[in-house]
């Protein structure tokens, strides 16, 4: 009932977006002069391939990290606690690792603009700010989920005690630890993918698609880093909440709550409800990545204009 | 904006290097100004990132830029040439060129008249 509800909050959420940002992405759809439209065609072509291949690396890492954690039930479900993290780093790498540029008649006479590009240049600050924020809130509470664990029977970090009440799975160093460090490699990923989407060479020719097509790549890496990142804080979030409140609660044969320990009941109910939020937020983002990354830049090709044309020969030549 | 031209007879190092000179000289790089990494504008020029690596070196050499680990490349300031120069260079560009002169003969006639007024 409870994925019920999230998926539906989630497709919702998506489509008011969507409708929202109608206008903002309109203005990503560039324009070609029909002389060019081969060229651009298969520009576009190529970034949606790539596209696609990180999405479906990031699917393959998912469904892999899912058989071994039903393989090993001993890991206490760590495998699928680090798959949104490490599918989204392996999606990232292939962005990273394939970059597409677009591809025209050599010329003897090539040009470049003196303005950096820089990681940041296609993306507002609060786009990278936000996940920055997040990584740093990811990496700060699983330090005081660390401290605040207890160990189980087999000597693993991952439940809590409250007075004589234990309770798990709580996401103490053994999640923690783990989950610090993906979140490094995720943020080194991004980086990585960021820089390469940047430093790319530039079209003189299609300089608008050139630009679009860094924005929308840029948006697709930064909302599926940021996506991939908050749906495991939330994961970590939820699972603090209910470890916490279980054990703050001293329950009735019949599983009715009979008295509850404050503030740390409380606690786990806050952290119950921000993980449901942050996770929502993950999925969104997600989902819109994979929007994003199957959108086309290339809007339509215009009848072939004598002037445009004349201009793109003369920066050939 | 800075062009390479693969006919040309100065090599790529130096095409790159005096286009760069030019426009600190002529104020159209500002003092402090970053410049684009050596990736970047290997990437866009098509060259290899030596070439790019070279020519920043010698500029820094000539002290028109500056390089550091943090900050990147970045001009240098008081490089550029003062207002009055960059004016009197451009009437006489715009007086040239109204009289059909190439770049290259008028080159040489600021060659040739330069010793004359020492």
């Amino acid at each position: 009932m409870l994925f019920l509800i999230y998926f539906l909050l989630v497709f919702i959420v998506v489509g008011i977006v969507r409708v929202g940002s109608r206008k903002r992405l309109a203005g990503l759809i560039v324009t070609v002069p029909e002389i060019g439209a081969v060229t651009a065609r298969r520009f576009a072509r190529s970034i949606m391939l790539r596209n696609i291949a990180a999405l479906a690396t990031g699917g393959v890492v998912l469904w892999a990290l899912d058989l071994v954690n039903q393989a090993q039930p001993g890991w206490y479900g760590l495998p699928l606690m680090l798959a949104p993290g490490l599918a989204a780093t392996f999606g990232l790498l292939v962005f990273a690792l394939c970059p597409t540029r677009i591809v025209t008649d050599q010329s003897g006479r090539r040009s470049a603009d003196l303005v950096p590009r820089r990681v940041w240049s296609y993306g507002p600050a609060w786009g990278f700010l936000l996940p920055l924020t997040a990584a740093g809130a990811v990496v700060a509470f699983a330090i005081i989920a660390g401290l605040a664990s207890s160990t189980q029977s087999d000597g693993a970090f991952r439940s809590i005690t409250i007075g004589s009440s234990t309770a798990g799975p709580y996401p103490g160093w053994y999640y923690g630890l783990p989950l610090i460090g993906l979140t490094v490699l995720l943020a080194a990923a991004t980086l990585f993918a960021l820089g390469r989407i940047a430093s790319a060479a530039r079209s003189e020719q299609y300089s608008d698609l050139d630009r679009a097509a860094r924005i929308l790549t840029t948006r697709v890496v930064m909302q599926l880093s940021s996506g991939a990142l908050f749906l495991y804080f939330g994961g970590i979030l939820l699972f603090a909440g209910w470890a916490t409140g279980n054990a703050a609660t001293a329950f009735a044969p019949g599983g009715i709550a009979l008295s509850s320990v404050q503030p740390a009941a409380a606690i786990g109910l806050a952290e119950v409800i921000a993980g449901f939020t942050v996770a929502l937020l993950g999925g969104v983002l997600v989902i819109l990545s994979i929007l994003d990354a199957t959108r086309q830049p290339l809007g339509r090709v215009a009848a072939a204009d004598a002037r445009a044309v004349d201009a793109a020969s003369a920066r050939q030549s | 904006m800075i062009i390479l031209d693969d006919e040309h007879p100065t090599p790529p190092f130096e095409q790159i290097r005096a286009q760069l000179a030019d426009q600190i000289r002529a104020g159209t790089l500002a003092a402090d100004q970053r410049l684009p990494s050596v990736r970047q504008l290997a990437a866009d020029l098509r060259v290899a990132t030596g070439t790019i690596a070279r020519a920043y070196a010698a500029l820094e050499a000539a002290g028109l830029i500056s390089t550091s680990r943090g900050s990147g490349t970045r001009v240098r300031a008081d490089q550029g040439l003062d207002d009055e120069s960059r004016a009197s260079a451009r009437r006489f560009v715009q007086a040239l060129q109204r009289r059909g002169v190439s770049l290259d003969d008028a080159l040489s006639v600021v060659r040739a008249e330069w010793p004359r007024f020492p």
